[in-house]
Formats: C-alpha cells, structure tokens, sequence
C-alpha cells in the first residue's frame, strides 16, 4: 500500500491530494495538507474520484460508428485502426479543404484545453472552439487592456470582498480554493458584498447581499464609479500618479447616477450608495469576477467598469487587493505550450470568426456557424476533446445538433459517453488524472499529477494520442511523448517532471505593487505595461479597435427595458447557470456519491409566482423561451425576484434507458435550447446565456411519460 | 469530556464534502454518509440560508446502546459509542434509536456503520472534518 502526492483533476482548480493506491488500485483519495492553498481539504467531486475512475460506464475502447448517425451501433477497433481513420479523414479534409476545415473544439480549462490548441496549431488549423468568449478570458483581456495585466484577487488579505458573478463559495472549478479563502478572511473580520440575482450561499455568508436583475452589474458598478467620484472616495494619490483618463471618466460617470442604476438594476439607490461607501472605504478591498459577468452582451463594458473602480479605489497590485499575479512559468512559455512554435500567429490561414479582444481563440459557435451556414467556409472535420458542446454550448438544438448532425466527420475523446459523443463517427476513451502523467503549470502553484494506476480498458492519454496522429499524418507535435513535452514545458525553470514530482509544490512567491519597482514593463521602468504605462481609464487600446474607451452599460438583448413586446408572452427573467458544488458544467451525473445530493436540475421560482402560476414545489414545470423549452423541477424559494427564475445548466440523464436517439436525455432539461449564440459582446464575443425571457408551466402528466 | 465532532452551522457553506468524505471513508452507499448537512431557507426577511448539520454526539445514555439487542455497541471509557462489527446483526434497532439520524445499516456488509471518529482506520482527525473548507467542524475532547 502506498500513499502518494498528486494534483486532482475531477474539475480544474488543481487541489491537491494524496491518493492511497492498493495492489495497483486506488482506494482512497483525500486533501493533502501540504498543499499551499486548500490545506488538506477537498470538496465533494473530488473525494468523488474514485467511483467516477472506477465507473462501470467509462468508455474503454476506441469504437467506430456502424449504424446511422446516433443511432447507437458501435463497433469495437483497436487504437492503431483509430488513429488511422483519424489521421486518415483529417489528412484528406486538410488536402481538400484546406487545415482550417479542420476543428477542434475543448471542454473546461484542465491542462489538455491547452495541450488540444497545441495539437491545432500543429495541424496547421487556427480553428480551436472553446469557451474562450464567457470564461475568464474577457475579464483578462480587457485588464490587460487597461492595466497591462490580468486581475486576480488577494482574498486571504482582503478587509472587503465584493463578489460580483458567481456563486463564490460554490464555484465549481475552483471551490475550495476560494472557499478556504474566503471563510478565513472572513474569521478575520473582512466585509462581504455579494451581488447576485439570487441569494447564493455566498451571500449568505455575506454581510449584504445586493439583488441585482440578471444582465445589469454593469450598471451597479458604474453607479458605483459615480458615487465614488462625486463624492471624493477615490485614491488621490494613485489615481494623480499612475492613471490617464481620470477627467474623462469623472466627466463620463456623470450619467450613472445611483437613481438611474436603480431603475436598471433593481436595487435601492440609497444601498448603490453605501455598498459604494464600503467598498472605497473599507482597504484593502478585492472585486472577484465570475462567469456570469462575462456572459452577456455588455461584457467589456462590465469588466471595464470593473477594472476602473479596482484602479481608482487604488486596489490594483496591492495586499488583499485585485493583484497581478507572477506565474510560475514564464508567459511566453505558456503561449509556445499552446504552440506558438508550431504555427505562429501570422500564419496565412484565416480562421472563422473572433472578436477583438480575443483574437487568437474562436467561440465554439462560429465553428458550429460554419458548419450550418458554409460560411465564410465550411468545417468539415471536428474533434471534440474533453467537452460536451450539446449541452454546454449556446443553442444546443437547433446549431450545436444541427452542426453534429451534418458535419463530415466527428470524432469524440471523453472519459464516458455522452449526448455529444453520442453523434460521433469515432469515439476515443481518455485516460483520466489517475491514469496519466501531467502537470498543473497554471498561476503561481506548480504540482504534478503522475500516473498511479494502469488505465481502465485501453483509455489513454491525450497527448500520446496527439502524438501519434500527428506522426500518422507526417506532422509533429514537437515532443515524442507527454512526458517529453512536460519535460519541454518546465525547460525555462531549469525543471524536469521529476524534479516537479520531487519537490510537491512550486510556489511563486508574489511581490506587490510592482508597478512602483519596474517589475510589470519589459522596458523594466516603474509603471503598467500599457502604451502610456499608466493605468488607462480612458482606454486607447479600445479606442483604437473602435471599442468604447469608457465603460458603458448594455442593456440584456432579450429584457423587459429591450424587449416590452416579448414580456407579454414570456414574462420572467431567466438566468441560469449558477453552480452546485457536486458537479463541474455538464459532468459527472454519473457518479452515484454526487448524484444522489442532487439527482434532478432545479428552477428556483419565488413562491408568489409559484403560487400565482399554480406551480407547488417540486413540481416538473417547463421553462420556454423563444428558441424552444426544457423541463426541470420546480423550487419554490423566497430568494429569488418575483419577477426572475434560475434554471440549472449542462443536465442530462447518463443513466436513461431512451433509445440512442434520443442522445442520453440531451433534450429534456437542456437550458442550452434556450439560450443564443448572438447577439454578442462587441470586445469578447460574449454570448447572452445569462439573461432571458421566460414563462414557466407546470408539465401535464402526459408530457412527463 | 466524551470525543465528538461540535459544529459551528453560521460556517457552513453547504458544499457537502464532509458527506462525501465520510461516504468513501466508510465505503458507504450513495447517500448514506453518517454526517448529514441539510441547507433550509429562513422563512422570513431577511432571507438566509441555515445549515443544519447532523452526526453522532457520542451520547452520554447512547440511546443506539440501549436500543441494541446484540451488544454489538458498547461505550468506552472516555464515552464514545464503540461498535463491535461481529456482533451486529444488522437488526437496525439502533438507526431507529438514533436522534440524529447518524447510523446506518449496508445491505450490502449486511452490518451498521456508526461514526468512530475515524479512528479505527487510524485517522486522528475525521474525514469529515479534514476536509471541511470553512472550519465549520472542529473535534472535542481530543487533546489538539
């Protein structure tokens, strides 16, 4: 029996963990205390490990379709036959097409998000789809934007923490990690401020909860610029020192008075005013982001906002502020993972559609336009790796299917089956975390996760298998085997893998206010990494991509202020989306430990509504928006709006005895059918998944056969 | 002073890893985790969110005792609730006793779990516990 250091992948915060293996099987997987951040704990999904790597219905073989398209007749092959139907199909696709009809589309943010862009780049194909334009990288690019860095949080230092977005405590990629934060600090006295739709267990936890109508934090925090700016509240010497722009925005926020906030937001002005009061006074002072921020079509004006109050409060680089973090490994060594030596950016192949601010990443849907449309070219070939874009994607049924449906060729490689592997032609088992050797390089923690166990079946390690049909296909990927590319990748930390496992944890330690002692600037000057190398308030990046230099407010695509006339049919405010601790976006429904805390998806309906509509709790109701409807059971709370509902997000049924078509339950509780793909973000190409119309109906007993 | 898990409920942020911890722990079925965190709303503004959280107290008059008709449980010294696996009849007299709905009997072993603290697999500390993010668990009666 050995007991051996690992980092855990079951979602993607990298916690890490202590694994007890047993005659070459796990048999216990718990926190490791000498983690630097979770300290020994661990939350529910990963102490779940084991019977998700143990599962009975991990796919174990590679399997080619035989029947019709998702029609479920499979036939088992071996490896070397998959992966030369693989790099059979996409060699023919590059030499007909060209290697930008080539896609491959990732799932959340592990190591391999990157390892499968790499895999692209080595194809030759600019058309990687990710979640790249709701999750996380808007609220990077537009501080980078602006401050010349991206924003992280010191919540463990912080006096007031601001949640905006998410519910933090429950955040699925990263719950313990911030959980552990997040309580500490507040045994140590600091103030919270959650803003949310619904009252999470953040706010909860929190000293004041702000009730904000889905869609509209942008214009809290620009209410909250005015008040800060009218009433004297900003850092005078930071903002005089180390910002542009500050007339320009005085001038600008004049418009954004708590009044006007209230009528867009729904939250009191006198409360606008004084959660301002707090957050300008109460130092250091931290604004975590969640996805929800980036997740509508005003993103970049949010996380403008955003980035602006975090500067003129003088928040940025400090203890217990917005901090810029020093990675462990260099940036540039991050981008040639992804490979940027494989095929640098000025390569003449020209990918499907990006926005502005995110230049280099491709939203999943304009792979899945181009499929359905043909233009401005069609895709002919996908990849998916590790995602499930029927259920996480927006308008899963009538793009995302109908693009699956048509598309030439779809190979799937995931650890189970699912609605999206469902419609594959070639589907290929993963190894899972237990099963492989890999790294966590991300922010300033390094850890290893080496392969203790034998895999299940013939699933396999992702990087080996880009490896070998990048080889079948005459290509590289620049290493020979994943452990070689490791090996690669902490080559400017004068590392190995070894060296990694070795030591446990490698931890960057972090100086502050760097802009003071020439450590942001390559120049090596004091100040920010920006053309002026002050923090922008009036951004010239923006200006000169025709984005709004200032921060403004959009009002939701689809809303009661944008859409009267629709209000009639479709009376409430839907926002989805928000996280349950157990499970990571679409996965791990199949794990009976996780499952069973929550065996169906819930839509949190305030009780009057509930009652006005006939609806008692526990009820399945329908949720119907314009593109289409989806059934999930009723909660009856008296923490939501009257005029709001809150569905759950990336729910399907793993265990359905349906017929194969009917894609593992994909369609019965789906938010996806609700949500679109446009309008978008104009910096990000944010998609507005967030805030819907709705009207809700209780299901007859018909509909539920 | 008897050993027990104590909960601070203003704490808990309902994240339910204590509950999985004890599942694999103890290899127990879905669902039945000896610790139990039920999250309630307060029904009145202002709303809230209440953690009711649920596990063995080591009673001083155990009631699983004297509810046992096998003599599989027995009390030590320093009071805790000690279970003798072999005697168990799996009879589950002693998961109706129970006032905290902190026993549970396996179809599968054919036997009752009961909470030990973890110390019979040689823990010091419980799974539960360890795990816990918030410090919404502490232990008692254990020198720390």
């Amino acid at each position: 029996m050995s007991l051996c250091r690992s980092t855990c992948w079951t979602c993607s915060a990298a916690c890490g963990v202590l694994v007890t293996v047993q005659d070459g099987k796990a048999v216990k997987i718990e926190g490791d205390p000498e983690h630097p951040r979770t300290k020994g704990t661990l939350c529910a999904k990963g102490l779940a490990s084991l019977q998700l790597q143990y599962h009975p219905d991990r796919l174990l073989y590679p399997m080619r379709r035989v029947g019709a398209r998702g029609q479920g007749q499979w036939q088992r092959i071996t490896w070397p036959e998959a992966i030369q139907i693989l790099a059979g199909r996409l060699a023919a696709v590059r030499q007909q097409w060209g290697p930008e009809a080539v896609a491959v589309v990732a799932g959340g943010s592990r190591p391999v998000l990157n390892y499968s862009r790499r895999f692209a780049n080595a194809l030759g194909t600019p058309n990687h789809g990710a979640a790249s334009h709701l999750c996380s990288r808007p609220s990077g690019s537009v501080s980078r934007s602006i401050v010349g860095a991206g924003l992280e949080y010191d919540v463990t230092r912080s006096r007031c923490i601001v949640c905006m977005g998410s519910n933090w405590l429950h955040t699925q990629w990263a719950q313990h990690l911030y959980a552990v934060e997040f309580m500490a600090a507040r045994k140590n006295g600091a103030l919270a401020i959650t803003v949310d739709p619904r009252l999470s267990m953040t706010g909860a936890r929190s000293d004041i909860w702000l009730q904000v109508r889905p869609g509209s934090d942008a214009a809290l925090l620009l209410a909250w610029i005015n008040v800060i700016i009218e009433e004297g509240l900003y850092d005078r010497d930071f903002v005089a020192n180390w910002t542009t722009g500050f007339p320009e925005l005085a001038a600008h926020s004049q418009q954004f008075t708590p009044e006007w906030a209230e009528q867009v937001t729904w939250i009191r002005a006198d409360r606008i005013r004084e959660t301002a009061r707090l957050y300008a006074t109460t130092k250091p002072a931290c604004i975590t982001v969640g996805v929800a921020l980036e997740e509508t079509i005003g993103t970049t004006g949010a996380l403008q906002a955003l980035t602006v109050l975090a500067a003129i409060t003088g928040s940025v680089d400090v203890d217990g502020g917005n901090t810029i973090e020093s990675g462990v490994l260099p940036a540039s060594q991050l981008s040639k993972v992804m490979g940027s030596d494989l095929m640098p950016r000025s390569a003449p192949v020209k990918g499907l559609q990006s926005f502005p601010l995110i230049p280099d990443a491709r939203p999943g849907f304009a792979i899945w336009e181009s499929i359905v449309t043909g233009q401005p070219y069609q895709v002919k070939a996908v990849l998916v790796h590790g995602g499930n874009p029927v259920l996480t994607n927006e308008n899963a049924r009538n793009l995302v299917f109908k693009a699956l449906e048509q598309v030439d060729f779809l190979a799937v490689a995931d650890l189970f089956p699912t609605p999206t592997s469902d419609l594959a032609d070639l589907v290929l088992p993963a190894a899972t975390w237990l099963e492989k050797d890999d790294l966590n390089y991300r922010g300033n923690v390094v850890s290893a996760s080496p392969k203790l166990v034998e895999p299940q079946g013939e699933a396999r390690n992702d990087v080996d298998m880009f490896i070998d049909i990048l080889k079948a296909m005459g290509l590289t990927y620049g290493a020979n085997s994943q452990r070689e590319f490791m090996d690669w990748l902490l080559a400017p930390l004068g590392k190995t893998y070894e060296d990694v496992l070795a030591a446990g944890y490698l931890v960057q330690p972090q100086v502050r206010k760097k802009y003071e002692k020439g450590l942001l600037r390559a120049d090596g000057k004091p100040g920010f990494d920006t053309p002026s190398g002050k923090v922008e308030l009036l951004c010239s990046r923006f200006a000169k991509l025709g984005l709004d230099p200032l921060p403004q407010y959009h009002e939701p695509a689809e809303s009661p202020y944008s859409t009267p006339e629709l209000l009639k049919q479709f009376p409430l405010v839907l926002t989805d989306g928000g996280r349950k601790p157990m499970y990571h976006h679409s996965q791990h429904r199949q794990v009976p430990w996780l499952r069973q805390l929550s065996p169906e998806p819930e839509l949190e309906i305030n009780r009057q509504t509930a009652a006005d509509l006939g609806i008692a709790d526990g009820d399945w109701v329908w949720i119907e928006g314009v593109r289409g409807r989806c059934r999930q059971r009723a909660k009856l709370t008296n923490c939501i709006s009257p005029r709001v509902v809150h569905a759950e997000f990336g729910w399907w049924y793993p265990e359905t005895t349906a017929p194969a078509e009917a894609l593992h339950g994909a369609w019965v509780s789906n938010i996806n059918m609700l949500t679109d793909q446009q309008p978008n973000d104009k910096g990000c190409g944010s998609t507005p998944v967030r805030a819907l119309l709705c009207k809700v109906y209780k299901c007859s007993e018909e509909d539920l056969r | 002073m008897t050993p027990r898990i104590s909960d601070e409920p203003s704490l808990c942020i309902g994240c339910l890893a204590c509950l999985v911890a004890c599942m694999q722990q103890k290899n127990l079925a879905p669902g039945g985790s000896l610790i139990k965190v039920q999250v309630v709303e307060k029904p009145d503004p202002p709303y809230d969110l209440l953690c009711n959280i649920t596990y063995c107290r080591h009673c001083p008059n155990p009631p699983c005792l004297a509810a046992c008709p096998s003599l599989a449980i027995e009390q030590a010294l320093d009071g805790r609730v000690t279970f003798l696996l072999e005697s168990c009849t799996a009879c589950g007299a002693c998961v109706e006793a129970c006032p905290y709905d902190a026993i549970r009997v396996s179809p599968e072993s054919g036997k009752a779990s009961i909470c030990d603290l973890c110390w019979t697999s040689g823990e010091p500390r419980p799974a539960c516990l360890r795990h816990c993010p918030s410090g919404a668990l502490s232990l008692l009666g254990v020198p720390q």
